[in-house]
């Protein structure tokens, strides 16, 4: 009777089992989930550096106009702008009269990065749905191991004679039936997150080449003001030192060269972030058809690394040495 | 120049105006080159008071960006919300096997000690 009961205990998850390999469950590929990851990152990174420049020189030109105003007769506004006021049923509350484009574009940043954030984690988690860890071998093969060990003492202990093997393939079963069972529920878990956020990276793709784009003209609004004080000086007719217009022209043309490298950085960005929503539809297809040729992935994988290239020199050029250029501002 | 796609028309204002402040800026030059010194410092104030009109239009478009951008947040913390709970659920799945597997071997050890007393 027990040899019976043992036998029907095999055949249902053997079965069970026979059914789930049939319908096929093949493993999710980690690696695009990876790259898509680590390209996100980069976009993060890139944004916020891109943006913090732009920060900083409109701290600098916010200084610069604020000090020339002070120089003129209808200063007063410009100065009294200076001092911050409270409300005096918020002791935490300040106000400023008009606040200034630098600490808009910071809370700007700061948005941008949140939202970046976002989809960092995003990212992260379906990395972390698609990786072997979740499921590993290791884990269900010490699964089996205890499986094995306590059924066939208990067995041993109650006087069954060779049922050792039979009760081993039933672990087996068991284990691996409960593999297969996850290792679907893992592949439509990514496959939801994927098709249920396919709208959102759309707006999120196009929020974000907004943001880049609005941050390109305040890129030409720092420039051309930089600028335009540049060509100015080179243009006093009262200086006549050759040597000097040399400096002159030198500093314009080094603008001109950072100025083109950092409209490439926000070009990139802006490609980037345009993809976004091919790639989530290639990682579906991907998911759904191991054996898809995912392009865009690696398009967007290229991106990111062009990004990295793109925003490592940029800083390099900002930065000279860990300081910024200070001569220049 | 073909526009850029999804470039919104206070963009494209903003850009104008980012555009025209640079003539100004050129024609500064050209006045002081030709000695209109007067002409080329009214020119220069136009250009300054241009730039504040700018600075004012990109503030504006930056805080309804971020304002925008609220819900699309809120949306996508939700995704994120359930793509965590579905990898909890297959973490609490394995957990239950392997407790499971706890319960068979206390209960082994139940039957050992009780075949031992039936013996």
């Amino acid at each position: 009777m027990r040899q019976n009961n043992i036998r029907m205990i095999i055949a249902i998850p053997l079965a069970a089992s026979v059914l789930l390999t049939l319908l096929g469950c093949p493993k999710a590929n980690p690696k695009p989930f990876i790259q898509f990851s680590e390209s996100i990152q980069e976009l993060r990174t890139g944004a916020d550096a891109a943006l913090t420049i732009n920060d900083e020189e409109n701290q600098e030109r916010f200084i610069e106009q604020t000090a020339a105003a002070s120089l003129t007769s209808e200063g007063a506004d410009v100065i009294n702008n200076l001092m911050l006021t409270t409300d005096p049923r918020d002791p935490f509350a300040w106000h400023m009269e008009k606040t200034p484009l630098f600490m808009k574009s910071q809370s700007f940043r700061s948005g941008v990065y949140t939202l970046n954030t976002a989809l960092v984690k995003y990212a992260e988690l379906l990395k972390e749905l698609s990786s072997p860890e979740l499921l590993s071998t290791e884990q269900f093969d010490d699964l089996t191991k205890d499986l094995n060990a306590n059924l066939g003492s208990a067995s041993t202990s109650l006087g069954i004679k060779d049922a050792g093997k039979e009760l081993a393939i039933f672990s087996v079963a068991a284990t691996e039936i409960l593999h297969t069972y996850l290792e679907k529920q893992r592949k439509d878990a990514l496959l939801e997150a994927l098709k249920e956020n396919h709208d959102n990276l759309q707006e999120l793709a196009k929020r974000m080449q907004h943001a880049v784009r609005l941050a390109t003209s305040n890129l030409n609004q720092n420039y051309t003001d930089e600028s335009g004080k540049l060509i100015e000086i080179l243009a006093d007719p009262k200086t006549k030192d050759l040597n000097k217009k040399k400096d002159q022209v030198r500093k314009l043309v080094e603008i001109n060269q950072r100025y083109v490298h950092r409209i490439a950085v926000m070009q990139a960005l802006h490609e980037s972030y345009a993809a976004l929503p091919r790639v989530n539809s290639d990682m579906i297809k991907l998911v759904e058809n191991p054996k898809f040729g995912a392009s865009t992935l690696k398009e967007i994988f290229e991106n990111g690394k062009h990004l990295k290239n793109l925003h490592d020199e940029l800083v390099k050029a900002e930065k000279p040495d860990g300081d910024t250029k200070e001569g220049e501002k | 120049m073909t526009p850029i796609k999804g470039i919104t028309e206070q963009e494209e204002i903003l850009n104008t105006l980012i555009n025209q402040k640079a003539d100004c800026y050129k024609l500064v030059v050209t006045l002081k080159m030709q000695n209109e010194t007067t002409e080329a410092d009214e020119v220069k104030k136009k250009a300054l008071v241009l730039s504040a009109t700018i600075d004012d239009l990109l503030g504006k478009s930056m805080d309804e960006w971020v304002v925008d951008t609220n819900a699309l947040l809120n949306d996508l913390t939700i995704v994120n919300n359930e793509i965590k709970a579905a990898i909890d659920q297959i973490n609490k799945a394995l957990k239950t096997a392997e407790n499971v597997v706890k319960f068979l071997k206390n209960i082994d050890k139940v039957i050992d000690i009780a075949s031992k007393i039936l013996l």
